[in-house]
């Protein structure tokens, strides 16, 4: 890879003025690739720290898991989860990733989600998404290998990938296929005797009021040899799959191009993956060193990724510092292609330009339309944020556009931030 | 059934994938000239892997009874298409496109070293490339591609109608295909008449604006036509489902100045890792019920000689049903075509059950000449070889 003097130095602290410029365009960059949008304030905040300080004030925040400004929307999300309602968990989660004080938290949620992606559709149990959605929050930023253990035994993913009905005989292959393919390694790294010798290994297990256990009746107790190691319990397949040099490779990758570029070539694939070894598979750790590096803050990596729905509602969202009806907010995400809690397929969402066609880009029209509206609108968005100065803060956190400020007519943020919504480079960040 | 049928489902139950010469040359003749600009294409795409076996129920197979136990449907449930085609009861509504001549069936397609998973499998079927290239582009986008550089007279319009990304058959097309999951997602779009605001780094992301531009040009084209569509009263009711709706909003595209599409429509769920008796079925009865009343809209409208339908899955499914009363991934597994220009009937016999390829149906079609055959034989595309690399030069004679 050309682009950076070489692959180690992609990885290296970026150095303000020596490296190129830190301005607020640096720390806007930042701040939508870290949290999907931030307050002009945040911005400014950003910039003040500089790119190493900034990093780890971002991360060790979110690594807090500080609630004090999301307490509603949790506690919302546990109502919601009793009574078994979708719609208001979704909106909860809408509502919690707005409003985090440090978003990173929230972000990394649902980029676990999608890489877990188990749907309601099948589920059937809010409950059971949402104490899902508890895992992703409370260990998405930790070592990767507590949350692969603990997600291979939640409720929800052993109903979505028939775990629960899997059993000695002829074992059901659907969760260790995918814990290989989509979860931990990436497709080919094992072979079809893997998949069902690792099936085996998780024959039994079961929830039983939404708490796992092993029903002994069903569990093949025989030995089972997987990549070529003889071992007899789920918790071992598990194991093993951390103990690949593949995993930390595979997850690592996945980590670079949702934060950092779409393109990956296998030198970087293989050095981003003894980087993520090196940090003990630390989710938090890998990514503020990430979120400080020259690689981050290339020309190629600026606004060179496509803005899924829920990074250009929260985006607009947390740009404009608003409060609105999250449950529109979570519909008009869903008519964009991304329905919070029913991932298309185990694979997740598709992103880059498989998130534009012309439906959904025209229901993001619509969206801007709707933000137009303000408080008379669908989403009932009402904001503090000052006029003076809102449209250089959102040409400049929202697309790539030169600053020409506020346009005749425009009485609003709303109105403001609707221009720059529809353009063709809003749907980049 | 002719006698020369007969010898075709013989010998190509005997040719395997990869045979240089293949008998079944004798019957396509030289490609028949035809207006392809009148010629529609629907892609039914049956996502997750569809149950072959519990579809064109293997009904004299030992192995098909002693290996599913609980989920195998008896022959004396099943319907009889003819003397040795049983089909699950749920394809009931397809009964008369079968007696009428307007269905075919395919067993046992596949490709060589199948793929089990269903991502790269569907990438495959939709891209028609094996090899492992990260750039894929769709067999239909490349087609219609190829045809706008020789004819020069305008894109063949290529449709998704479903929610969701763009399906990978019809990327690398001329143009962006329009993606549509009901006649009014797209809204009333106007393109905006403000001049667009000065860019920062239009070079660096200069394709993709180009990208997202062509989303616009996609809309405009069909603007002109939805309030035609939408008045439109099909010709023959179809059920009340999305698939129902999708087909009919298909049938209106192609009534109302598309009749030279590419429509791509899919049904999820196939998937059937447990308890498939519950819901393989509903799916059954969906797509059956769905083309069924396709088929009548457009004989009804006098279009039926105009649409090809073709129906596909990634992969069938393990012959033997697993301890949740599912199956798991498998390979090989049946293609149906729907049209009154197809070759009607079995066209290579009852599915190959021996031998087993890990326990799965080996392929003995390769589905990338049937997709010369589709781009010969109905569009009259005379360099369908390149654009779909089929591995060799067998034919398959799919249309009369």
């Amino acid at each position: 890879m050309s682009r950076y003097r070489s692959i180690a130095s992609a990885l290296e602290p970026y150095r303000p003025d020596v490296d190129g410029p830190w301005t607020l365009a640096e720390a806007a960059h930042a701040a939508r690739r870290i949290g999907f949008g931030a307050t002009a304030e945040r911005v400014k905040t950003i910039r003040a720290k500089g790119p190493l300080a900034a990093a780890e004030f971002e991360v060790s925040g979110a690594k807090k898991r500080d609630e004090s400004t999301t307490l509603e929307a949790w506690s919302f999300a546990e109502r919601a989860a009793q009574r078994n309602d979708i719609e208001t968990l979704r909106a909860a989660w809408v509502n919690r990733l707005s409003l985090a004080e440090f978003p990173l938290a929230e972000r990394m949620c649902l980029f676990w989600h999608d890489h877990f992606a188990t749907s309601n559709t099948k589920v059937q149990s809010a409950a059971d998404m949402h104490r899902q959605n508890r895992i992703f929050f409370d260990m998405g930023l930790g070592k990767f290998g507590p949350m692969l253990h603990a997600v291979a035994k939640d409720p929800a993913m052993l109903r979505w990938l028939d775990s629960d009905t899997n059993k000695k005989g002829i074992p059901n292959e659907n969760f260790a296929r995918e814990l290989f393919e989509l979860f931990s390694l990436g497709i080919g790294k094992y072979t079809e005797a893997d998949i069902l010798e690792a099936a085996r290994a998780f024959t039994g297990w079961r929830a039983d009021r939404h708490v796992f256990k092993i029903d002994a009746t069903a569990r093949d107790d025989g030995k089972k040899s997987v990549f070529g190691k003889t071992i007899s319990h789920g918790e071992e397949v598990v194991d093993l799959c951390l103990e690949k040099k593949e995993c930390a490779r595979f997850i690592a990758g996945k980590l670079w191009r949702e934060f950092v570029a779409d393109d990956l070539s296998p030198d970087l694939a293989e050095a981003l993956g003894a980087e993520f070894e090196n940090v003990g598979m630390d989710i938090g750790a890998f990514l503020e060193r990430l979120f400080a590096s020259r690689a981050f803050f290339s020309a190629d990596a600026r606004f060179g990724l496509y803005r899924s729905p829920a990074a250009l509602v929260v985006g607009a969202v947390r740009s404009l510092d608003a409060r609105g009806n999250f449950t529109a907010l979570g519909a008009a995400m869903a008519e964009m292609g991304q329905e919070l809690f029913c991932p298309p397929s185990v694979k997740g969402w598709d992103d880059g330009r498989a998130w534009i066609t012309t439906a959904t880009f025209s229901a993001r029209r619509r969206f801007a339309a709707e933000v137009a509206r303000g408080d008379e609108g669908r989403f009932k968005l009402r904001t503090s944020a000052k006029t003076d100065g809102i449209a250089s803060h959102l040409q400049m956190i929202l697309a790539d556009l030169e600053d020409n400020g506020a346009k005749k007519g425009e009485s609003s943020p709303f109105a403001t931030a609707a221009r720059i919504l529809e353009t063709n480079e809003a749907q980049l960040f | 059934m002719t006698t020369n049928r007969r010898d075709f489902l013989r010998l190509s139950a005997a040719v395997g994938l990869s045979l240089g010469t293949d008998p079944t040359r004798l019957f396509s003749d030289a490609i028949p000239r035809r207006d392809s600009k009148k010629r529609a294409l629907v892609l039914l795409e049956l996502n997750g892997g569809q149950d072959g076996l519990n579809t064109v129920i293997p009904v004299e197979s030992a192995t098909y009874y002693d290996r599913r136990k609980k989920i195998a449907i008896r022959k004396e449930s099943a319907i009889k298409f003819a003397d040795d085609v049983y089909v699950a009861p749920e394809l009931a509504a397809l009964e008369p496109a079968w007696k009428n001549g307007r269905m075919a069936i395919l067993e046992n397609v596949g490709y060589p070293k199948p793929d089990r998973s269903h991502f790269r499998s569907m990438d495959i079927w939709q891209s028609a490339e094996t090899e492992d290239t990260t750039r894929r582009t769709g067999w239909l986008g490349r087609f219609a591609r190829n045809e706008r550089e020789r004819k020069n007279d305008g894109d063949r319009p290529l449709f998704f109608i479903g929610a969701g990304p763009t399906p990978v058959s019809l990327t690398g097309g001329p143009g962006s295909p329009v993606v549509l999951p009901h006649l009014s997602a797209l809204g009333s779009f106007s393109p905006s008449e403000s001049s667009p605001p000065r860019r920062k780094t239009v070079e660096k992301r200069k394709a993709d604006l180009e990208f997202l531009e062509a989303q616009s040009r996609a809309m405009q084209k069909i603007a002109g036509a939805t309030k035609a569509i939408a008045a439109r009263k099909p010709a023959a009711p179809y059920p009340p489902t999305e698939l129902g709706e999708r087909f009919s909003l298909i049938a209106g595209l192609i009534a109302c100045g598309f009749s030279d599409g590419i429509f791509q429509v899919k049904l999820d769920g196939f998937d059937t890792h447990a308890g498939q008796k519950d819901t393989l079925p509903v799916l059954q009865t969906t797509y059956a019920k769905a083309v069924a009343a396709f088929l009548a809209d457009l004989e009804a409208s006098g279009l039926l000689g105009n649409v090809l339908v073709v129906a596909f899955s990634e992969f069938g499914r393990r012959v033997a049903e697993n301890g949740s009363a599912g199956t798991d991934h498998g390979a090989a597994g049946p293609m149906f075509l729907f049209g009154e220009k197809i070759v009607p009937g079995r066209l290579n016999g009852a599915c190959r059950m021996e031998p087993l390829l890990d326990g799965d149906l080996a392929p003995n079609v390769d589905f990338r000449n049937v997709y010369v055959a589709v781009l010969e034989q109905w569009f009259g595309e005379t360099s369908a070889r390149k654009i779909v690399l089929a591995p060799s030069d067998s034919s398959i004679r799919l249309v009369k």
